[in-house]
């Protein structure tokens, strides 16, 4: 009996330590921004989710593309419709960890550089990606930032020559979850 | 605690861990993904513009957005060399067309044809949409109203204003099967306040069938075609016929041009249900274009 007991409890303590260090959101702000002379377009998606698992610094993030908002109706149809391709790649993922998680203390609020690296997958291609950012544990929470610059065409996301002086080479990924522990 | 009990709690122990260790060490992709709630998605671009061709798509303006489109029909491409394949006739249509709401768009026109200012609402209640609340087609309606500018023909009758009007209702319901296929049927009623002998109908009802299919990012291939039920066309002052079209849709940056091949010169209800006398296999065919030119007035 008594080791059914201590079996159970066991069992149990396993079951809360579950989940236990990771921190979740379903409202990260990712935007992107593309600057030419004749024109500068961004766009912000308000819904990205992602997970931090503060035991080995593993990172996940799942961006649903047709949530960009762009301050044109019509830029935002294009976007979906002919560049990125939503109905055929309704997601574009992150799958990586913080390199340097050692160096972050999740149990001391303050700023932490950190360096991620991963695999992002847009459009259906798949690369290997590396970004500077920073971690902020708060009392509640923590908020992982970044900014780094990407190219469309990496991802054989085409622009055809009419648009080509209107739209970057390169655009400026903004990067900011603020998670909560779960 | 007997050794053998011991031995059990600790093989159980490990298997407890190995178990663990799975799931710690299972895609944290995965676990974001199962967490995630099924949003709402809404089906968009189910035609590239406003227009099948001749007749109203399912699309609007969205809110703030203003389309000038600039309609051509040419003439009769059986006309020869002698016409330049109809391409010395012009027909034309400008039209101005807003977005109101997202669900709400206005527009007012005039034509060559018949000297017509028209003006129409049309609104969309219903999306084609999948995920949470999937809905599995969208759904508009236009109203649309045509003044006729020509002289009156016979200046020894009493005309009034109201002769001059022409009216027609649209149900519009369509779906898009995949990125690369839309159909639409459109239940059509056109109303003529005057017509040209006791013999022609002041009502028609038609039902139109509307396709598009992408063939590119940028390029779709469209057709169209309204069945008009009319009396023995023998019975009428004129025989009108069915308006069939095809045409490519093409589509840079803010325009949208479709390039259209029809038997109808009427850009407009009341003109290609109303009035179409071309026939496509005597080679009544006109070639012509919409241009689409899209402002944004309002900054979302």
């Amino acid at each position: 009996m008594k080791t059914i007991i201590s079996a159970a409890g066991i069992m149990l303590l396993f079951q809360v330590m579950r989940g236990q260090g990771k921190y979740l959101t379903n409202e990260g702000v990712i935007s992107f921004y593309s600057h030419t002379v004749i024109e500068d377009i961004t766009a912000v998606n308000e819904k990205v989710s992602a997970v931090i698992d503060s035991e080995n610094g593993e990172v996940a993030i799942i961006v649903i593309m047709s949530e960009f908002q762009f301050e044109k109706k019509l830029m935002q149809e294009h976007f979906n419709e002919n560049y990125v391709e939503s109905e055929k790649y309704p997601k574009a993922t992150f799958s990586g960890r913080i390199s340097n998680n050692g160096e972050v203390d999740y149990q001391t609020p303050g700023e932490y550089e950190v360096r991620v690296e991963g695999e992002m997958t847009i459009h259906g291609v798949t690369r290997e990606i590396s970004a500077d950012g920073t971690v902020e544990v708060e009392r509640d929470g923590i908020t992982a930032r970044t900014k780094f610059m990407l190219n469309p065409e990496d991802y054989d996301i085409k622009i055809p020559r009419v648009v080509r002086n209107n739209i970057a080479e390169r655009m400026e990924i903004t990067t900011e979850l603020a998670c909560d522990p779960i | 605690m007997k050794p053998k009990s011991i031995a059990f709690l600790l093989s159980l122990i490990v298997v407890v861990m190995v178990q663990q260790a799975e799931v710690a060490g299972q895609d944290l992709q995965q676990m974001l993904e199962d967490q995630m709630e099924t949003s709402t998605g809404y089906v968009t671009a189910t035609f590239k513009a406003t227009r099948i061709l001749n007749g109203h798509s399912i699309e609007r303006m969205p809110e703030g957005q203003l389309d000038f489109r600039i309609s051509h029909r040419f003439g009769r491409i059986n006309g020869g060399a002698y016409e330049f394949f109809g391409l010395d006739q012009a027909n034309i249509h400008l039209s101005l067309e807003y977005g109101v709401m997202d669900w709400l768009m206005v527009g007012l026109g005039r034509g060559t044809f018949e000297k017509t200012v028209d003006g129409f609402v049309k609104i969309s209640p219903l999306r084609q949409s999948a995920g949470k609340n999937s809905f599995p087609v969208s759904i508009s309606w236009m109203s649309g109203a045509y003044i006729n500018g020509l002289r009156w023909s016979d200046p020894e009758l009493e005309y009034h204003f109201k002769h001059r009007m022409e009216y027609a209702h649209q149900l519009m319901i369509a779906r898009k099967f995949g990125p690369r296929f839309s159909l639409q049927l459109t239940p059509s009623y056109l109303h003529r306040n005057l017509v040209e002998t006791a013999a022609d109908p002041n009502d028609l009802f038609a039902i139109g069938a509307g396709s598009r299919l992408k063939i590119t990012s940028r390029i779709s291939l469209n057709a169209e075609y309204f069945y008009v039920f009319t009396p023995d066309p023998s019975t009428l002052s004129q025989p009108i016929y069915d308006p069939l079209s095809f045409g490519v849709d093409i589509e840079t940056g803010g325009h949208v041009f479709q390039l259209i091949f029809t038997n109808s010169v009427g850009m407009r209800e009341n003109g290609f249900l109303g009035q179409t006398t071309g026939q496509w296999l005597e080679g009544d065919i006109h070639f012509g274009f919409n241009i689409s030119r899209v402002f944004q007035l309002k900054k979302q």
